[in-house]
């Protein structure tokens, strides 16, 4: 049994019910491009779950009952593709767990216009450019001080207390948590940091020109 | 195959009779009128849903990510029984497919919201059960039809339409290695309605290389005498003895193909059955053990036993206002068992129904007919016909299709 007419649905008209009442399209959250949430409803009032996740909203495709053959016919596809994607992102992230973090040749920082040499120099890591906190801070007029028991940084600029801790991806500035995009780690031992948290810290203006490869670091 | 667009069915309405001019010249003046209409209707039509062309999705399958959900409550999985005590599932299940998103709307496209009910056998005369939108209903009846294409041309991967284009016959697939054969062998398939393939593939092959055992070869079986060969004994080189065949069949389906290269078929001949309409009822049976004389109440009805043989009885249907339908139902013997249930026409030789098709009475042919001098009898009452395709008469917004 099938629609004869296209069935039209938006954030308005949200609810559509099938043959002879049986069960309902429901179509709870739409921007009017993506489907950020959708279920079916059977007559009883018994939901599914959201089935916006698989397909991020793009469409409403769905299959209902793998004990009909029909269905499982179309399902037996689906979860091919399904095990394609996970043995997918599997491999990424047993690749992301292997690969070393990129060691861009030329990632090149400039504070206040002078190039600044850093050893190691400054990586990418998940997207997310991380410099070496001392060499940075220092150059910055920070004192930087490290305890080794407790794996924990603490950078201090005036009035200005910021402590950090290894593996950690919040910070604290004053006392006051700030989010890391990337968490703090030690590489060939140097402390490696986001670039944005020095702006975050110490008040600087942190720029990212990918085209260049270049941080330029303004206190001024 | 795409049905054709809204547009062209509108045009094939517009032909003139051409043997009178009278009525040709006023009918060419209205069809300039009506295409003039036609193209502004199509013009506001498409200002007002310009992104939302109607086309059917019939055949085509949901996205590989498509959501899944295993198993909801609101859709059955039933276990029930037959007349015959044979015990079967029945499963439903709904599939949404090609929807998009366009314009900032959502759209299902015709045929693209598929309920659909599935059970592993369905046959007449037996009591057999379907579930529709959670009703168990019985077949009690059904009629078929033969759809055959000749003479076609497929290329791989393409398909040619069947019956009335709600069905394909695909070449699946060209194998140029296969089993060892230097000939290419192919593979079809059924295409249905609901985008699912039939179960059977119909494989073939046509190259000389291969023999072929249309000609005999194996009907007859070859020369060989039972035990194990070498190469080259007995004057048989059985290394390059491929059997293959132009022919595959499956059930009433049967196809011949005249040639098959790296790149297509030309199909000589293929035939696949096709349902026209059933008749089902949601009422229970009723069973009727009558002797030779006697009768018995079928919803509006009185049915009748005015003689009874060996392997027949005839049986009447008498309406309230006294209109009497009649049939003599046999004989059931061992030629026309070979053929039950599957045969239409030995089928109707066993049931009785009057003109407006809203009973049915039959031999209660599987189990025993005929027995202590008396006719077994099933009767079913409120009987509902659904063509293929038809409107669901309760809600006409969807359309069903018996064969899919």
């Amino acid at each position: 049994m099938e629609n004869e007419q296209a069935i039209i649905l938006d954030s308005a008209n949200n609810v559509f019910v099938g043959p002879d009442g049986y069960f309902k399209i429901v179509i709870d959250q739409f921007d009017g491009q993506t489907v950020k949430a959708w279920h079916i409803e059977d007559a009883s009032g018994n939901k599914t779950g959201n089935l916006a996740e698989r397909a991020k909203g793009k469409h409403i495709d769905v299959l209902v009952n793998a004990s009909n053959r029909t269905v499982w016919h179309f399902g037996n596809r689906v979860a091919t593709t399904l095990i394609a994607e996970l043995e997918a992102k599997k491999a990424a992230l047993e690749a992301g767990k292997a690969a070393k973090p990129s060691a861009p040749v030329g990632i090149k920082v400039f504070i206040d216009g002078k190039e600044q040499i850093y050893s190691p120099g400054p990586v990418i890591i998940n997207g997310t450019t991380m410099v070496p906190l001392r060499g940075v801070f220092e150059a910055l007029g920070a004192k930087v001080d490290w305890n080794n028991d407790t794996q924990t940084i603490t950078a201090t600029k005036g009035a200005v207390t910021i402590v950090l801790k290894i593996g950690s991806s919040v910070a604290t500035k004053n006392g006051a948590p700030v989010p890391l995009a990337q968490a703090a780690q030690i590489m060939k031992e140097r402390t490696m940091v986001p670039a944005r948290f020095v702006s975050e810290a110490l008040g600087a203006v942190v720029n990212w020109d990918p085209a260049t490869q270049t941080v330029t670091i303004t206190t001024k | 195959m795409r049905p054709a667009s809204r547009m062209h069915y509108y045009s094939q309405g517009l032909s003139p009779d051409l043997n009178q001019k009278g009525v040709y010249l006023m009918r060419k003046s209205m069809k300039t009128r009506l295409l003039v209409m036609l193209g502004v209707l199509c013009v506001l039509f498409s200002a007002i849903t310009p992104g939302f062309a109607a086309e059917r999705v019939l055949m085509k399958a949901p996205a590989t990510d498509a959501a899944f959900v295993a198993q909801f409550s609101g859709f059955k999985n039933v276990n029930t029984e037959s007349l015959t005590a044979r015990k079967y599932g029945l499963q439903e299940g709904l599939v949404i497919r090609q929807s998009r998103i366009e314009n900032g709307k959502i759209i299902i496209p015709p045929s693209g919201l598929y309920y659909t009910s599935r059970t592993p056998l369905a046959k007449v005369l037996q009591g057999d059960k379907v579930i529709i939108l959670g009703k168990i209903y019985t077949l009690v009846d059904n009629s078929t039809r033969l759809d055959v294409i000749k003479g076609v041309e497929i290329k791989r991967g393409a398909a040619a339409p069947l019956g009335d284009g709600t069905k394909m016959l695909e070449l699946s697939s060209i194998s140029l290695d296969s089993m060892g054969f230097a000939a290419p062998t192919g593979s079809f398939q059924i295409l249905k309605p609901s985008g699912n393939y039939y179960g059977t593939a119909f494989p073939v092959a046509t190259d000389p290389l291969v023999m072929d055992i249309t000609t005999g070869v194996l009907n007859d079986g070859t020369a060989k005498k039972a035990g194990s060969y070498l190469p080259g004994e007995d004057g048989h080189n059985w290394h390059v003895e491929y059997y293959d065949t132009p022919v595959a069949t499956s059930g009433q389906s049967y196809l011949v193909v005249e040639e098959l290269t790296a790149q297509g078929a030309k199909v000589k001949e293929f035939a696949t059955g096709a349902i026209n309409w059933m008749l089902i009822t949601e009422k229970p049976p009723v069973e009727m053990l009558l002797a030779k004389g006697e009768s018995a109440a079928l919803g509006g009805y009185t049915v009748k036993v005015t003689e009874i043989t060996a392997d027949s009885a005839a049986v009447e249907l008498v309406a309230k206002d006294g209109t009497t339908t009649k049939k003599v139902l046999g004989p059931v013997n061992a030629e026309t068992m070979k053929y039950l249930p599957a045969d239409e026409i030995t089928r109707n030789q066993m049931v009785l129904r009057p003109a407006k098709e809203d009973v049915q009475v039959q031999l209660d042919v599987f189990r025993s007919p005929f027995r202590d001098g008396k006719v077994a009898l099933v009767g079913y009452t409120d009987l509902i016909k659904i063509n293929n395709p038809d409107k669901w008469a309760s809600d006409p917004r969807f359309i069903a299709r018996p064969d899919t």
